[in-house]
């Protein structure tokens, strides 16, 4: 296979936009079954999670692979993650 | 200044690039799921044509109350946990006592007899097992089953169907998002097919008109589909383990919005036919199922399910104590109170599937599907055209689009064919039909790799569907022996309406064969202008 195809792989934005993204995107969906108001119905927590996760993956792939400071969108990633493992963090062993 | 026009030219090709390669890499399955997807929003009407029948409405008809009490009698005390009664596309009721149990898969699944009941209130068939394989062997949904399926998780196990479609979900995010960002002049798009174009470049137009046109509908149908994929595949179980420590039973109690803790003691039901009555006559519809819980205990009720209705778009529950026959409430869709998430999820089937207004939706729904298969299959060609012309090796993938292209269409049409076959040789037709689909399948590869002329592989495989088309009504003539004076006679809308989605699609394909072979003759006598000056003479 010609190497010119896997030059992706060396590519930061490439990370940044494909695993890293998607990583932070479901850790967001699942710290938000922790903070997010359940409502009356007590089900919010429940669903709103699952109904943004869409949402909240293309916001952040579209802001990764669209920026040209490649450096803040990568803390913007890295404490998203830190922050939603802490809450997720809290609730299993706290 | 000159920075600033820089940086939005390195967006424009950033986002170009972004588009073609979302649309390429997995634009063939990409395809296969809007195209499928397409045919499923269709899919109740597929399962009346199938049948050649129509609603007869049997759960307003029959005396629902008399046939539950006698099949209870007949039924381990066990099963009467809960009973769901709907009609089926073969004029029965389907009446599903059953409790709840792990299956061998190792999913909470629902598991008890299961009672096809003719409208004279006599029992067809009896059989027990879990719903989700009783649902998988009737004969009866074997079309329509095996053509959505397709659609929701590609016929891969699962979770990795339903991840997969999930996935292509996102993939049409991008590619629609970005399809969206890169238009500069947005309206002028919609209409510009510009004049004395061909080849290309007209392909190009018109990848650009169908795309602007779909934009909005491709956005949301790949939201409300990676959100139903992904939720069913992880999401929920995710969601039970982080708000409820793991306990999916509790989750589930909350989602369905039903007490823990029910009573058991016996107690006599109120007329359940009265309720049904009650609940068709406060919604001014019939619903398309019920369910009754804890039968025959101080803790019945009754649940009636309505589709969308006129002048809403979501579902409705009807909740009755089925101890005294009082109308309780309007549940939500889940838990117990009206709440945001139980609002929106109960918008999104039908804004995924276009059921909220009844067969005129569906239409607008399976228009602007097509659009969107035509918006993918442009695409790819423009992509095969542009490599073709530089690298002889790429011919490969306009084979791979042609191969797609036209041969899902021919296999589900064959599917159906061996849908029809099969009941006429009296086959299993949950076999046979996915077994059918597989031999066009074979057939339309070998096809693919025996002829090397591809727009001589493209007419013989768009002839194949516009036959296929023409013969179907006659094919499911011959099977049920229910004409058009007949569906006429009995308001048959969903019988009539896809036989003439079928004609029309006939009429499509023979129309492009023969605008096929004229521009192929036309190119014949452009290359050979010897020919054409001695065909001018004679």
């Amino acid at each position: 296979m010609n190497t010119s195809y896997l030059h992706f792989f060396k590519n930061r934005r490439f990370w940044l936009s494909g695993p890293a993204t998607l990583l932070v995107s479901l850790f967001i969906m699942f710290a938000m079954a922790v903070w997010f108001p359940p409502g009356v119905g007590n089900v919010n927590n429940i669903m709103m999670p699952l109904i943004m996760f869409p949402l909240i993956w293309a916001l952040l792939f579209f802001y990764t692979y669209l920026t040209t400071d490649l450096r803040k969108a990568q803390w913007l990633l890295v404490i998203l993650f830190i922050i939603n493992s802490l809450i997720l963090t809290f609730q299993f062993l706290g | 200044m000159a920075e600033n026009a820089s940086n939005i030219r390195s967006k424009a090709k950033a986002l170009l690039s972004l588009h073609s390669w979302s649309g390429i890499v997995l634009g063939m399955l990409l395809y296969a799921v809007i195209f499928t997807g397409t045919v499923a929003v269709i899919a109740d009407e597929i399962g009346e044509w199938s049948n050649s029948n129509y609603p007869k409405n049997l759960l307003m008809t029959t005396d629902v109350n008399e046939t539950v009490n006698h099949l209870a009698e007949i039924t381990p005390d066990e099963y009467l946990d809960e009973i769901s009664v709907y009609e089926n596309d073969r004029q029965q009721l389907v009446y599903f006592f059953h409790t709840h149990k792990l299956n061998p898969n190792g999913d909470m699944d629902e598991f008890g007899f299961q009672y096809k009941v003719s409208p004279e209130g006599e029992i067809i068939t009896q059989q027990q097992g879990f719903g989700s394989d009783l649902f998988a062997q009737d004969d009866t949904y074997a079309l329509s089953r095996f053509l959505v399926s397709i659609h929701t998780e590609l016929h891969i196990p699962s979770p990795w169907g339903l991840i997969l479609t999930g996935i292509l979900g996102l993939a049409m995010l991008i590619a629609s998002v970005s399809g969206f960002m890169m238009h500069r002049h947005l309206f002028t798009d919609m209409f510009s097919i510009r004049k004395q174009r061909d080849g290309k470049s007209l392909k190009r137009d018109s990848h650009t008109v169908a795309g602007t046109w779909s934009i909005p509908f491709a956005i949301l149908l790949a939201f409300t589909g990676s959100f139903f994929s992904f939720s069913d595949s992880f999401g929920l179980p995710a969601m039970g383990i982080v708000a409820f420590g793991g306990d999916q039973e509790a989750l589930m109690h909350t989602l369905v919005g039903e007490q823990q803790h029910k009573s058991e003691v016996p107690k006599d039901s109120a007329n359940l036919t009265l309720m049904i009555a009650d609940a068709a006559k406060r919604q001014s519809a019939v619903p398309a199922f019920i369910s009754i819980s804890h039968f025959a205990t101080e803790s019945a009720s009754l649940l009636t399910f309505f589709m969308p209705n006129e002048g809403e778009v979501g579902f409705e529950q009807l909740v009755y104590d089925a101890t005294n026959g009082d109308f309780i409430e309007y549940k939500p869709l889940v838990g117990t109170v009206p709440s945001a998430g139980s609002a929106i999820l109960s918008l999104i089937y039908p804004i995924h599937y276009g059921t909220f207004a009844g067969l005129f939706s569906k239409i607008i729904w399976v228009g602007l599907g097509i659009a969107t298969c035509y918006v993918t299959i442009t695409g790819l060609q423009l992509y095969a055209h542009r490599n073709e012309k530089g690298e002889q090796h790429w011919r490969w993938f306009s084979r791979l689009c042609t191969w797609g292209f036209l041969g899902l269409p021919l296999c589900s049409l064959s599917s159906a064919s061996g849908f029809f076959i099969s009941e006429n040789l009296a086959l299993n037709q949950s076999v046979w039909t996915p077994l059918s689909f597989l031999i066009a399948a074979a057939v339309v590869t070998i096809l693919t790799l025996a002829i090397k002329n591809i727009a001589l592989l493209s007419n013989v495989l768009l002839a194949s569907n516009g036959l296929f088309c023409l013969l179907l009504p006659f094919i499911r003539f011959f099977s049920s022996g229910v004409s058009w004076i007949d569906a006429i006679q009995y308001h048959m809308v969903s019988m009539m309406f896809i036989e003439c989605m079928l004609l029309a699609c006939s009429a499509l394909c023979f129309y492009r064969l023969y605008k096929s072979v004229q521009m192929t003759k036309k190119d014949t006598i452009i290359d050979n202008p010897t020919l054409s000056t001695q065909e001018a003479a004679q």
